[in-house]
């Protein structure tokens, strides 16, 4: 890893991140769309027009795909040793083509794994915003996270 | 086959099962480039070095081809977006190799009395790898059509139907 790393115990409760933005294009959106969420609603505009959001606008999983992108590239040398789960996500506001969104999280919780002590599950709150600065998705987010490189050896 | 339902055609309990598809090490390493660049989900030598020991599938790629097989199954006609809370649960590795197929469950049904029309269908989304061992766990609220707005005779007084 070029980037410094980041341990369990460099988490501290509180611990703030914010991420840079990036643009949701109509053509990402339709791309991720076609691979992943092949609904109409996110692929063209009469599709839009005929759903319950009245436009085309871009999937959920697209929108926590950026969310995994941006957090990560804020955040390069977390000491990962096992991703563990989400919970709570929630999607607020539809994100339309030309929406840009930023990460914003906060660590809120951590403990010691009782199986293994050198490593222990790092709890985030994490919102993506657009440029309005309205919250468009929501999620809390459970990394297992090394204590030392010693738990990242193979 | 596409079942093409609609919120009322569901019952509590109705589960749904997908064919499966086999992730390859290219489909990990493309979806991880783009979307989670860590080391080890997108080169050999580094994964080796890491306690999962070889390259193994981003959870969030496990998650797009969950999602993928359900919408290509079409299970829910018309469409669906998310709604209330979607809780997942990484269980285990995904491996080059590995083929994953999927089973969905509807665990719970609201008809929703603000928005006429549209009913919250909770499911359970289980995927299983070709050991039949769970490798993703997953809850999530989809909001659904009825068939009543679907064929046009609800209005804007008439609420989509009782609770179920």
């Amino acid at each position: 890893m070029s980037a410094n790393p980041i341990y369990y115990d460099d988490l501290h409760i509180g611990r703030r991140v914010e991420t840079a933005w990036h643009e949701m294009t109509r053509e990402a959106i339709i791309a991720f769309a076609r691979d992943f969420d092949p609904q109409p609603f996110h692929l063209t505009d009469e599709g839009g027009k005929a759903s319950a959001f009245g436009r085309l606008v871009a999937s959920g999983l697209h929108t926590f795909a950026v969310f995994n992108k941006l957090r990560l590239a804020t955040e390069p040398g977390l000491a990962i040793t096992a991703g563990l789960g989400f919970d709570k996500l929630r999607f607020m506001v539809p994100v339309d083509p030309g929406d840009r969104l930023q990460v914003r999280g906060e660590v809120f919780e951590k403990r010691l794994s009782g199986s293994k002590p050198d490593r222990g599950v790092v709890g985030w709150k994490y919102q993506s915003v657009n440029q309005r600065g309205e919250p468009v998705m929501g999620l809390e987010f459970f990394l297992m996270i090394a204590k030392g490189p010693e738990a990242m050896a193979g | 086959m596409t079942y093409d339902l609609y919120f009322d055609d569901f019952s509590l309990g109705d589960r749904f099962t997908t064919g499966g598809i086999t992730v390859t090490e290219s489909a990990i390493i493309d979806f991880a480039l783009q979307w989670d660049p860590q080391t080890f989900h997108v080169s050999r030598e580094a994964a080796a070095a890491h306690p999962m020991g070889q390259i193994f599938a981003s959870g969030f790629h496990t998650i797009s081809i969950m999602f993928r097989l359900f919408a290509q199954e079409g299970i829910i006609a018309k469409c669906s977006f998310a709604g209330g809370d979607l809780q997942v649960k990484w269980q285990k590795p995904v491996f080059a190799g590995d083929t994953i197929r999927c089973e969905f469950e509807v665990v719970e049904m609201r008809a929703l009395k603000s928005r006429p029309g549209l009913g919250a269908l909770k499911m359970s989304h289980t995927a299983y790898n070709q050991k039949d061992e769970v490798v993703v766990d997953c809850e999530c609220t989809h909001i659904v059509t009825t068939r009543a707005k679907a064929e046009g005779i609800v209005t804007k007084s008439s609420t989509a139907g009782d609770r179920v």
